[in-house]
């Protein structure tokens, strides 16, 4: 098995090679290996949603992982931590907006839990802690609340605003 | 031959997101807002994001500055996100639009809370339930006399209203709410019978903390017992309660009881009503009866015949107990705990010391667990069960 590689090709018509076991990182991609069996080297997996650019990202992040254990199973009990984020991933993840998005899509599509949550996690960091005002800054959304409503779902929460 | 056959059918679906007109620009945005105010749990993670009319590579955007934004997120990965923030942050995530406000609310996000020591009024806590609350805790949390609405049907089954400021209304307004409780913590509350009778409508409830309660009566225990009859962990210590009421909790307990705290009855617990607990709760395990200034060596012996299950029992400042009788409880197959602070002198201690086998742990808990939401270095959990704000 070591050193099988396959090529998987972006919605932009380029194609990449990867090691089998890094690609295998991406269920969505294990699953189809495995249902449909690999036998060809030359076998062409194409990714209809992921542009070449966040396939580029996407192989070089799971390059990086390749040895990690498999994430933990999510539990309620288990604090959810948000600074448990390693140096290589905060570097990795200094993108703009748009490029992080489509890695969270990409993560997503491709079922790559590991890059999903981190992915995830970045962003959850980028609303901690914010008001409303700046939340809707930092990701331009618009408010389409009457100034009513608003107020009726900020007095519905105030109990649990940090004093 | 398998080969043709996958590419032919991932082409033929990516062919079928290009003819989508919903799948282009802006369009996509607007049908959003509406669209994903229906909220279901999406418990599928892996697959076709295409399927949710969220992603669209379009072919003329290939290789510029992407441009996608929050707001094209489908709605499990916007829960993905909001399930790391802390209930402040997620607050005002969701006060900034009404697709974030329709995604803050959902379930999930809401199941177990922490709202120990703030202020809170019954409206805003109806709000809260109705997000599908099943563990609350309300430790020392005041809940303001304004707004006295009645609570909506809940779906809590875990709720720790341990030393909560609150009036009696309250109280009965909140129980009322709920039906299918399976642990309930009252600790250090003022009770009525109307408090009662709203808590024994959760038949299936399986832990009870009263501890320090005031306003327990003879009605009230014999409710309890009759109408709780899962009951398997019950907390009624210093609970004051009378001689009658004692002897009454004891010849009736529910039969599954695994776990009970009498402690702190001073003179109204004794040797014959630990005879008729003993004898009618043969699966207990955990025993505290500490502070009854009466019970003698003949408990010991009670607990000893008929107690076959016990593992722990407390039983601190019970002056007339001595050595050679508790050294006893070792005959016990299960027995692993003995708590007796106060009980013995040095030198009687240091003798049961010697004579226990290695089995036993001696002085090992100063304070009762039993049927207690937070207990330890926990301080988070109630029951096992983290809980955050």
């Amino acid at each position: 098995m070591a050193g099988n590689k396959i090529k998987l090709q972006s919605n932009d018509g380029d194609t990449f090679d990867v090691d089998v076991e890094i690609a295998k990182q991406s269920a969505t991609i294990k699953t189809m290996l495995e249902d449909l069996g690999m036998s060809e080297e030359d076998d062409v997996i194409p990714l209809p949603n992921v542009n070449s650019a966040i396939l580029k990202k996407v192989i070089q992040w799971a390059t990086h992982h390749k040895d990690d254990p498999p994430p933990p199973e999510d539990d309620e009990n288990r604090e959810k931590n948000l600074s448990d984020i390693s140096s290589w991933d905060q570097d990795f993840l200094k993108v703009d907006q748009g490029t992080l998005f489509e890695l969270i899509l990409a993560a997503n599509y491709l079922d790559i839990k590991g890059l999903l949550d981190v992915t995830c996690k970045t962003v959850a960091n980028m609303i901690k802690g914010r008001t409303p005002e700046e939340i809707r800054r930092q990701f331009n959304i618009k408010n389409d609340f009457t100034p009513q409503e608003e107020e009726q779902i900020k007095k519905e929460n105030e109990w649990c605003e940090e004093k | 031959m398998a080969t043709t056959k996958r590419k032919y059918s991932i082409v033929a679906q990516s062919e079928l997101d290009y003819e989508n007109p919903l799948l282009n620009g802006k369009k996509i945005r607007k049908s959003n807002g509406k669209n994903k105010f229906k909220l279901d749990l999406l418990s599928r993670w892996s697959g076709d994001v295409s399927n949710t009319n969220q992603y669209h590579p379009s072919k003329n955007k290939i290789k510029t500055k992407s441009q996608s934004t929050l707001s094209e997120l489908p709605d499990e990965i916007l829960l993905l996100i909001l399930s790391y923030l802390n209930k402040p942050s997620l607050v005002a995530f969701s006060q900034t639009c009404r697709r974030h406000q329709a995604v803050g609310h959902h379930p999930s996000l809401w199941r177990r809370i922490d709202m120990s020591y703030k202020r809170v009024d019954c409206e805003q806590l109806n709000r809260l339930l109705q997000r599908g609350t099943t563990t609350l805790k309300m430790y020392q949390t005041t809940v303001s006399n304004l707004k006295l609405i009645s609570i909506e049907p809940s779906f809590l089954r875990h709720l720790d209203l341990s030393s909560t400021v609150a009036s009696n209304e309250f109280l009965v307004n909140i129980l009322h709410s709920c039906r299918s409780l399976c642990k309930l913590s009252l600790e250090s509350l003022q009770l009525t019978p109307k408090v009662i009778e709203k808590i024994v409508l959760n038949e299936q409830l399986e832990t009870l903390n009263l501890a320090m309660c005031t306003g327990l009566t003879l009605e009230s225990i014999q409710s309890i017992t009759n109408k709780l009859t899962l009951l398997r962990c019950l907390n009624v210590a210093w609970t004051n309660l009378t001689a009658a009421t004692v002897q009454y909790l004891c010849e009736n307990i529910p039969r599954c009881i695994e776990q009970l705290n009498i402690s702190g009855q001073r003179h109204n617990l004794t040797d014959d009503f630990i005879q008729s607990l003993a004898r009618r709760a043969l699966r207990l395990r955990v025993l505290d009866i500490s502070d009854s200034i009466l019970l003698t060596d003949q408990s010991i012996i009670s607990l000893r015949l008929h107690s076959r299950l016990l593992t722990h029992l407390s039983a601190s400042r019970c002056y007339l107990l001595t050595a050679p009788g508790l050294v006893t409880l070792k005959l016990i197959p299960t027995f692993s705990t003995l708590d007796i602070f106060g009980t013995l002198a040095p030198g009687p201690l240091q003798q049961l010391l010697q004579e226990c086998s290695t089995r036993i742990h001696l002085n090992k808990y100063l304070f009762s667990n039993i049927a207690r939401p937070t207990t330890g270095v926990h301080r988070t959990s109630i029951w096992g069960l983290r809980t955050r704000l």
